[in-house]
């Protein structure tokens, strides 16, 4: 059950609380760990907050599979072994200490031992072993977390009850890293200990919130956790958390949720129609976005599939498609163009690649004709020698929870622009089972929404490399490039940060000149907070909703 | 319940009405009225619409402009811009043609269907009448609109997908109708001589039977296109219909509905014609039916 296109992994220590909001008068973004509760606006205990998210989980467990949503609940619910601060750094949490040994594979976690799950089990050493060990076996279906540690992991062993020791295949600079995101907040093993389906509708975990109750597609209730003690460094509070409850819609059209905002119907929703901003001062709301690293949302082209298996042909859709003006009109000037291979923001990102392929018809004309596309048919699309046409399919999620009504919007435009240069192009709406299947069985010439939230550059051997082609299914191009895995495999391994980030400079290069993918825009944390609500924020790395200090007036 | 909504009432089921003589009768020429005149013009802009959209619109319906996106109404654009910047009274000219041939092709798929199962059941043996007759009971357990999402749901989206759901969710209405009307045709005196003059049943069916119980079905369809573009226009709102950037009425609602807020155009003008063509292939059926009628009843 996982969808692997919105991808995520997002990182970053789930919870944290960086960038906190105080949605209270103006409302701006707070200084990074801090609160930016005034004097005057003392937090209330208490109260229960509605939030509408775009899209439902299909598991509640984040360990399975390992999508979007299921991380953002994760969020609310469980605690990491270890926190990204504002800075990328990693701190403790979970773990009050670790050290790693020279060689860079064996990492020795000191645990806290005053932290419980909400079943009452302790946390400990065993618990977490227990974590690592169920996301690496494949019968768990963990793509997400398993994709990451699955492949460097060789064993772990329980030193005493709080220390745990890892031992990896190869050094992994990313371990640490992925360890912070919420895809693997660490849960209660008696929890998952009944089966896979029975802990996907009530996953147990430490975090300040537990699950109440879940209605799948439609909501889950959250209750606090009044014994929660273990919040990450920089929370703007201790002890448990201010809301007594929380009521997690799945409102999948953004109109919808944004009329619902508006009428006091819920406190937060995620991801506001663009379109909407404008007025959010008029009605007092919030707007509140975070950039997340990782691949940028993006049309996916299929390397092993015509026309796309010819370089000319990638290139010259990319320099075809003006997704610069096409992203600024759809989205109202409201997401930054991400024309790199990786997403500003995250470690070892190159900006040298964020034009490479500038809006440029003559450009993409010129290739397409050395391509062999030299004829026209009567509508004016190119042909080839054989007289074969050159269509190109775009194929979509048509639940607006998946493709937003701008994102329709800028595929229409390139779509458009794509065309006048000679490219057949069809817009194809599919269910999400439909969209699922294509993916899995990579009969497409492209695919539209996909990204990847990480964040760590190692999501370029997520997308690209030959290892994820043959045993991830997470490359979707279909690339394999002997080179990029050379330098990805180097990466990873690199301690020294100036020689990786000059490995990771020659592999944007390479994704790049290879046109893989058309990129469009980073995903983004984007949230709309009602005037009574207070205190939400999102973790530095990924922008997860926290509603750990959040609390209403 | 609007008036799209309203029940039909079959011919078939009017006590005035005998089935079948609809050929006897003096033809009396009246003034149609306000109404039906009205539907008639803007039904046959509408087929000038189908026929040759550029002689209503000079533009390209698909043609964007980033520059242009969301301008309300003016001079310029008469019903204003979408969020492409295509002008939208463009794109409601050249839509007509698609969201009107789904509506037409989704009622004849309907009648088809319906004529099929109705001849079926009022022709055939007791036997057969009474399997058909239930199957259509069981048909009927079911909302119209679930029927078409089931088979939407079934064969996915696209003009084709949704021309037969929507054919086969308006077919058991028709069939029972088109069942009544053949029993009360098989049943009438003329029938009964041409029977009696030892006439071949195939004769009687094809001479007698079919273009009497048939007639009705003018009124009906022509009630049922309406009805269809309706429906059709539904399910593409629900994203299962026709794929975009086509300029398909419900499409175009569909797309506009998050942009509500800003650009109130797009949703009232595609589903202003959309009203506007239902009610005039309703105004046009009702007096279409009430000229048969009146023809009867003189």
């Amino acid at each position: 059950m996982k969808h692997k296109r919105s991808l995520l992994a997002l990182l970053a220590a789930a919870v944290a609380s960086g960038l906190v909001l105080a949605a209270c008068g103006s409302s701006a973004a707070s200084p990074p760990g801090g609160s930016t509760l005034t004097s005057s606006s003392k937090p209330v205990r208490g109260g229960t907050l509605v939030y509408l998210e775009d899209r439902e989980e299909s598991c509640l467990d984040p360990q399975i599979g390992g999508d979007i949503p299921q991380a953002m609940i994760a969020a609310q619910y469980t605690d990491n072994l270890v926190y990204e601060g504002p800075d990328g750094k990693i701190e403790p949490w979970l773990a009050k200490s670790w050290t790693i040994s020279p060689n860079g594979r064996v990492y020795t976690f000191t645990l806290r031992d005053n932290v419980r799950f909400t079943d009452g089990t302790p946390l400990n050493a065993a618990a977490v072993q227990a974590n690592i060990e169920r996301v690496v076996n494949p019968k768990t279906d963990s793509s997400t977390d398993g994709g990451y540690i699955a492949p460097f992991y060789q064993s772990s062993k329980v030193l005493s009850p709080y220390v745990l020791q890892v031992t990896l295949k190869t050094p992994d600079s990313s371990f640490l890293d992925v360890m912070a995101q919420s895809y693997i907040g660490i849960e209660s093993p008696k929890g998952f200990a009944r089966g896979i389906s029975a802990n996907c509708d009530d996953p147990i975990g430490s975090g300040p919130f537990e699950i109440k109750s879940y209605v799948p597609n439609q909501e889950i209730v959250l209750v606090r956790n009044p014994h929660y003690n273990s919040p990450p460094p920089g929370s703007p509070h201790t002890g448990p958390a201010y809301l007594k409850e929380i009521i997690w819609k799945i409102v999948p059209d953004a109109s919808v949720r944004w009329a619902a905002l508006q009428d006091g119907e819920a406190n937060v929703i995620y991801y506001p129609p663009a379109e909407d901003w404008a007025s959010a001062a008029a009605s007092h709301i919030t707007i509140f976005t975070h950039e997340r690293p990782g691949s940028p949302n993006s049309i996916i082209l299929n390397a092993a599939a015509s026309p796309f298996t010819s370089l000319d042909v990638r290139q010259a859709f990319l320099y075809a498609s003006n997704e610069k003006a096409s992203l600024k009109s759809a989205y109202f000037g409201t997401y930054p163009y991400v024309g790199s291979p990786l997403v500003p923001g995250t470690p070892d990102y190159d900006s040298a690649f964020q034009n490479a392929y500038s809006y440029d018809p003559a450009k993409a004309e010129q290739l397409l004709e050395e391509a062999g596309w030299t004829g026209h048919n009567s509508h004016g699309y190119r042909t080839n020698k054989l007289g074969q046409v050159l269509s190109v399919s775009i194929p979509y999620d048509s639940d607006p929870g998946y493709t937003p009504s701008e994102d329709l919007t800028l595929y229409e435009d390139i779509q458009a622009a794509e065309e006048k240069v000679g490219f057949d192009v069809t817009l194809d709406p599919l269910s999400s089972t439909a969209y699922d299947d294509l993916w899995s069985n990579g009969k497409y010439q492209t695919l539209a929404g996909g990204y990847w939230i990480t964040n760590t550059p190692d999501v370029l051997r997520t997308l690209f490399s030959t290892q994820a082609l043959k045993y991830y299914g997470t490359n979707a191009s279909h690339s394999s490039d002997p080179q990029l895995d050379t330098l990805l495999a180097e990466g990873l391994a690199e301690q020294n940060p100036t020689i990786r980030q000059k490995l990771y400079d020659e592999a944007q290069a390479i994704v790049s000149k290879e046109a893989w993918i058309l990129n469009l825009y980073p995903a983004e944390e984007r949230l709309a907070i009602a005037s009574n609500t207070h205190g939400v924020s999102a973790d530095y790395a990924v922008g997860l909703p926290d509603f750990y200090s959040t609390w209403i007036s | 319940m609007t008036l799209l909504d309203a029940p039909i009432t079959p011919l078939d089921e009017q006590p005035h009405l005998p089935p079948g003589a609809v050929h006897v009768g003096a033809r009396r020429r009246r003034w149609p009225g306000v109404g039906p005149l009205l539907a008639g013009l803007f039904l046959a802009i509408l087929v000038v619409a189908v026929i040759r959209p550029s002689l209503l619109a000079h533009g390209n319906p698909l043609t964007v402009d980033q520059a242009a996106t969301l301008l309300p109404p003016s001079i310029h654009h008469l019903f204003g811009t979408d969020q492409n910047g295509r002008d939208v009274y463009t794109r409601v000219v050249y839509g007509a043609r698609e969201s009107l041939s789904i509506g037409l092709a989704a009622t004849a798929v309907g009648l088809a269907l319906g004529m099929i199962l109705g001849l079926a059941a009022g022709l055939g043996s007791k036997w057969i009448d009474t399997v058909v007759s239930r199957f259509l009971e069981v048909m009927f357990a079911f909302p119209s609109m679930l029927l078409a999402l089931l088979f939407v749901a079934m064969f996915g989206a696209g003009v084709t997908s949704l021309i037969i759901a929507v054919g086969i969710g308006t077919a058991p209405g028709y069939a029972r109708m088109i069942r009544g009307q053949v029993i009360a045709v098989r049943d009438t005196p003329y029938v009964e001589a041409a029977r009696v003059l030892g006439h071949s049943r195939k004769r009687i069916v094809f001479r007698h039977v079919l273009p009497n119980a048939m007639r009705p079905l003018v009124v009906l369809g022509t009630l049922g296109v309406g009805q269809a573009i309706v429906w059709a226009s539904a399910l593409s709102f629900l994203g299962l219909g026709a794929a975009p950037p086509a300029p398909e009425w419900g499409a175009m609602l569909a797309a506009g509905r998050d942009y509500i807020s800003v650009a109130w155009w797009l949703e009232l003008i595609p589903g202003a014609v959309i009203v506007l063509t239902s009610l005039a292939t309703t105004a046009l059926g009702r007096h279409i039916q009430r000229g048969i009628e009146g023809r009867i009843s003189t």
